[in-house]
């Protein structure tokens, strides 16, 4: 090793601390940004592969009955249909120990081995459940059971029935069951018929040979087989074409990641600027050094070559602490994720151009950032070099920031002092401070977020002003369910609100086709009754008004519906929709905010009943209990239940608001949480970057403090002095984080918002605004005690004569 | 047609070489502008100083000692006049060309020694080497040690330079500067930090490098080291008020 790199090499032994430094600012954000790629690369290649190869159905078509084999055949020969089968769905109601039921969807085929649309994945040893049911591996925790216990299960029918749990699958077109609350259970034909239940085989799944063909091409082949079976005397009821070959939560998903990823790389650009910033401090520290060094005969680019050397292998050393946190994050995250969108990863490896563009960050940017700090000061002429003296002012804007603080007449020497100094240097202020701006601004902005999906949650049960959905087995007369509703215990108030899906239809098309998904809830519409006095839900018109009793025609459609399928609809339009088989047009007269519901179109129960046939008669209700704890409500569900069996009226399925909540509640908190992770990896960076400041502030002004010290300044004021400045870089740095705050809450909450489908209301967060101020304040004065009680501990004399 | 400049700068050289002249500034100023306010820190010195010379720049604070001297290196550049060494323009020279230039024929010595304090001190004295790559690089470390051996500090070599004395980092110094063997050695108050025995002795080492053949320019404010001199030069006010070679010049 020649002399030039040995100097290198003992600088860095001297004086660890400011490389550790920097190590570990870009550690940290590499780390992050490895995660985010990671998680981004895999997800892009693991999200698709592990949809598509359950075989989505392009096209789900209902019919009345069950399907003829000879039809299938036929369908299966189309040249259009890649393949097709059968398969049938039922509700059911699980009985869990204490007497709570959970709602149960049952996916009936007539065999697993022959199924292969819609396809779901043994989880365990058999899929051959004989008498016994399969359920999806999501739901086996709700269930409370293990393989091999038997459920207790209310039928379609009514009766109660025990099924063994044969095993457990995945199933990745559903969502997880602990987010919806719903158990999904997978059953034959020949299970069903031996329960006594037999289900009819009557859905249509065709996936289209074309892979890529666009959905109105599927449309067309839909239209194309509702003909001819409708030519055979078959009926279609309805037909679902979900958007072709994309897993449900795919575009959600995506922008979380795509929002993630650019936060990491914003912290990636931090992390590069504290690394020119603390190079440039060395630089400044060394700056005679570096005029000794051309005196005797170094040229601009030896010198130039060395400290970028130092740079990259910084660089090179944080790559390698960065790559592996970085790769096991990412997994982790990736995990998590696949167990939101209840995915099954195959493979974790990464492209090659993960590596690269890891190296190209961790290695090649803070070179190119710290290029024209060295080229600056390797480029300086002997005689300024050496006849820098460290503590000076650089430019007009410390002038006129110096001018102003000898204006506030500051009593104070220490204070003054700090102030003063904070300023000297404006590039480096604004470099601290923006990097504790940045850190800020993700924090108090991650808070904003949380409090907004806090509110909307809270909005959502206090506009849900009910304690249990009941969905009953059949319709029954209002004057029946009227009779019953007054001895039924512990109920205030009792209402009808039955419900049925609806497609809506656009001009003059018959085909009936809607865009859910084979989860049944994404993209689905759902057509309700709704009591024009309610004393059971908060609504909250944005335009119009609610349903009054005389209405016949009239709709009020609520947030999730405007947004997702009637996006171009405002009060007084007409809409059309299908309901039952018939297709009736309503007019718009009002549009609600309703917060975390599915996408709604309410009408009086009049209404209701006339277009569904249900005139008088209820399927769902909704109940208000006295008392309306969770305990409470628990209790209430099991009475109320019983006492309607009671009354003869059989209940298919009880949701109590519990379920609701814990349905609408926290998955979205994983997004915040992430945002809270990212905003504490870009604190580190920007308290990093404040220790590094100032630590470079005291070797500047260590002669000034042997002046100080020689001229009678205690040690105290020497430390208050540096203290003092921290907290003025750390401060200063309050109202940018504040402002950028601002401008983050709104394009994460948009994104929030899509995520969620949901319109978010955000605002200054004044939580999070304290807790940011007190955190980086207790941690200004935490890394400013090092440099200060290194600047109290100097003598006179090692003060004056230090180089 | 002959380029009658350049024609001028060829004889010029030869008579530098010819003559024995080293060093040679023709009308120097050197202005600076401080607050709004210029200061004349040299006005119009010409100065000639042969090879072996060993020459003493004495005067008062501000009389233009450090500024002849950074400009003689290259340290700084002169607001009017011509400098030339080894017949090389030093004035016309890029930041570059000057680094290159001083590894090869300067030698610098500062008060304040300098040393790089990560070094040790016989690395210290390769670096110029290193960075001028002046000698195989096998031999740096020989020659380096066989400088702290003429300056009689072989035993501090692997030592660090905040590990020494004053007279020793300046020895040191002294060693580092004739690391690339320049023929010119200068040199800024360097007994300016030491005490009278040990001025002594580096002034004695200086003069003793002047007699084996290098040219040794020397600021200093102390008339008791007149003795180690040839010549000497002294400045007022930016301005040459004495020179012993024109006196001698003129007695001879």
């Amino acid at each position: 090793m020649t002399t030039r790199w040995r100097k290198l090499v003992r600088d860095v032994q001297d004086a660890p601390g400011r490389l550790v430094m920097i190590v570990a600012a870009l550690a940290v954000s590499l780390t992050a940004v490895v995660a985010m790629l990671a998680t981004f690369t895999v997800l892009r290649r693991e999200v698709p592969r592990s949809y598509l190869a359950s075989n989505p159905a392009s096209a789900r078509l209902e019919l009345a009955g069950d399907i003829p084999d000879d039809v299938l055949r036929a369908v299966r020969a189309r040249p259009d249909v890649a393949m097709a089968d059968v398969a049938g769905r039922a509700s059911a109601q699980l009985v869990l120990g204490d007497g709570e039921t959970l709602p149960v969807l049952l996916f009936v085929v007539p065999a697993f081995s022959a199924n292969r649309v819609d396809a779901v994945h043994a989880e365990s040893a058999s899929v051959s459940p004989g008498d016994g049911v399969l359920i999806e591996r999501s739901a086996l925790a709700l269930t409370r059971a293990t393989i091999g216990d038997s459920l207790l299960l209310i039928l379609p029918t009514g009766g109660r029935r025990r099924v063994r749990i044969a095993g457990t699958v995945h199933d990745p077109g559903v969502a997880p069951a602990w987010q919806e609350q719903v158990i999904y259970a997978y059953a034959t034909q020949s299970t069903m018929q031996g329960l006594g239940e037999p289900v009819a085989l009557d859905q249509l799944k065709l996936v289209a040979r074309d892979s890529t063909a666009p959905t109105a091409l599927i449309d067309a082949m839909v239209h194309d087989i509702t003909d001819t079976l409708a030519s055979q005397g078959l009926v279609v009821r309805g037909a679902q074409v979900p958007p072709v070959r994309q897993h449900p939560h795919q575009p959600q998903m995506n922008a979380i990641i795509v929002m993630l990823l650019m936060f990491s790389l914003l912290g990636m650009v931090l992390g590069t600027v504290l690394t020119a910033t603390v190079i440039s401090g060395m630089l400044a520290q060394q700056v005679r050094q570096i005029a000794i060094m051309k005196a005797v005969g170094a040229r601009s680019a030896q010198l130039r070559t060395m400290y970028l050397a130092l740079v990259g292998t910084l660089g090179v050393v944080s790559v390698g602490i960065a790559l592996p946190l970085g790769i096991v994050a990412g997994r982790g995250l990736v995990m998590v994720v696949a167990k939101l969108l209840n995915l099954r990863i195959e493979s974790l490896a990464l492209p090659w151009w993960v590596f690269a563009s890891t190296l190209l960050l961790g290695i090649v940017a803070p070179m190119l950032a710290t290029l024209l700090p060295v080229q600056r000061a390797t480029r300086r002429t002997v005689r300024e070099a050496i006849d820098d003296h460290g503590a000076r002012t650089t430019s007009s804007n410390a002038d006129w920031m110096s001018t102003l603080l000898a204006r506030l007449h500051i009593r104070d020497i220490a204070t003054t002092l700090a102030a003063r100094n904070a300023v000297r240097r404006p590039g480096r202020l604004v470099m601290t401070a923006g990097l504790l701006a940045g850190a800020g601004a993700m924090f108090i902005a991650s808070f904003d977020l949380k409090a907004a999906w806090e509110e909307k949650v809270s909005s959502a049960a206090r506009d849900r002003m009910y304690d249990l959905e009941i969905h009953l087995r059949e319709a029954v007369a209002d004057s029946v369910l009227a009779r019953v509703s007054a001895s039924l215990p512990g109920v205030d108030a009792i209402e009808n609100w039955s419900a049925t899906g609806a497609v809506r239809v656009i001009g003059g098309d018959t085909s009936r086709i809607g865009r859910v998904h084979a989860d049944g809830g994404h993209g689905a519409l759902t057509f309700r009754a709704a009591v024009p006095v309610t004393r059971l839900i908060a609504h909250r018109m944005t335009a119009g008004r609610w349903l009054q009793a005389g209405d016949t025609n009239a709709v009020v459609i609520n947030s999730m519906a405007t947004e997702l399928i009637f996006p171009d609809v405002t009060v007084g339009a007409r809409i059309t929709l299908r309901v039952n088989d018939s297709t009736r047009t309503f007019v718009v007269v009002g549009l609600m905010a309703e917060s975390l519901t599915q996408s709604t179109a309410y009408v009086t129960a009049a209404t209701f009943g006339a277009h569904t046939g249900m005139s008088s008669r209820t399927s769902t209700i909704r109940v208000r209990l006295r008392s309306r704890d969770r305990e409470a409500v628990a209790i209430g569900a099991r009475r109320v239940t019983q006492a309607l069996e009671t009354s003869a009226i059989p209940v298919r399925r009880v949701v109590t608001s519990t379920r609701m909540a814990a349905a609408q509640g926290g998955h979205v908190y994983i997004l915040i949480a992430a945002l809270a992770l990212i905003a504490v990896a870009m604190a580190i960076v920007g308290l990093i970057g404040l220790t590094s400041a100032l630590g470079i502030s005291v070797l500047e002004r260590t002669r000034e403090f042997g002046v100080m010290r020689a001229i009678g300044a205690s040690r105290a004021i020497i430390v208050r002095s540096v203290l003092v400045e921290g907290l003025c870089m750390a401060l200063l740095s309050l109202v940018p984080a504040l402002i950028v705050s601002r401008a983050l809450s709104r394009v994460v909450g948009g994104v929030l918002a899509s995520v969620a489908q949901q319109d978010l209301v955000l605002s200054l967060s004044v939580s999070g605004v304290v807790t940011w101020s007190v955190t980086l304040c207790m941690a200004a004065a935490a890394v400013s005690a090092l440099p200060a009680s290194r600047a109290a501990g100097l003598t006179v004399r090692e003060a004056i004569t230090s180089t | 047609m002959l380029d009658l400049q350049t024609h001028d700068k060829e004889i010029h050289v030869a008579e530098q070489v010819t003559t024995g002249r080293l060093v040679e500034c023709r009308g120097v100023s050197r202005v600076y502008e401080s607050g709004g306010e210029r200061f004349h820190a040299l006005r119009a010195v010409s100065l000639e100083i042969a090879r072996s010379e060993c020459v003493a720049v004495m005067g008062r604070s501000g009389s233009g000692k450090t500024t002849l001297i950074n400009l003689l290196t290259g340290i700084d550049s002169p607001t009017a006049g011509e400098i030339l060494v080894q017949g090389r323009a030093v004035h016309g020279m890029t930041q570059e060309e000057l680094a290159v230039w001083r590894g090869s024929t300067v030698g610098v010595v500062f008060q304040f020694f300098q040393l790089l304090p990560t070094l040790s001190v016989v690395e210290n004295v390769m670096l110029p080497m290193d960075f001028c790559d002046a000698f195989p690089r096998a031999m740096r470390h020989g020659r380096a040690m066989a400088l702290l051996e003429r300056l009689g500090i072989p035993e501090q070599a692997h030592k660090r330079p905040a590990d020494l004395s004053g007279g020793q980092q300046q020895r040191a110094a002294i060693a580092r500067a004739l690391a690339n063997d320049p023929p010119l050695l200068v040199a800024d108050e360097p007994t300016g930090n030491l005490d009278s025995s040990t001025a002594h002795a580096v002034m004695g080492l200086l003069a003793s490098l002047a007699v084996d053949g290098k040219t040794v320019l020397t600021v200093t404010h102390d008339r008791e080291m007149d003795r180690y001199f040839t010549r000497t030069v002294a400045l007022q006010d930016g301005v040459v008020v004495s020179d012993t070679a024109a006196v001698t010049a003129l007695a001879s």
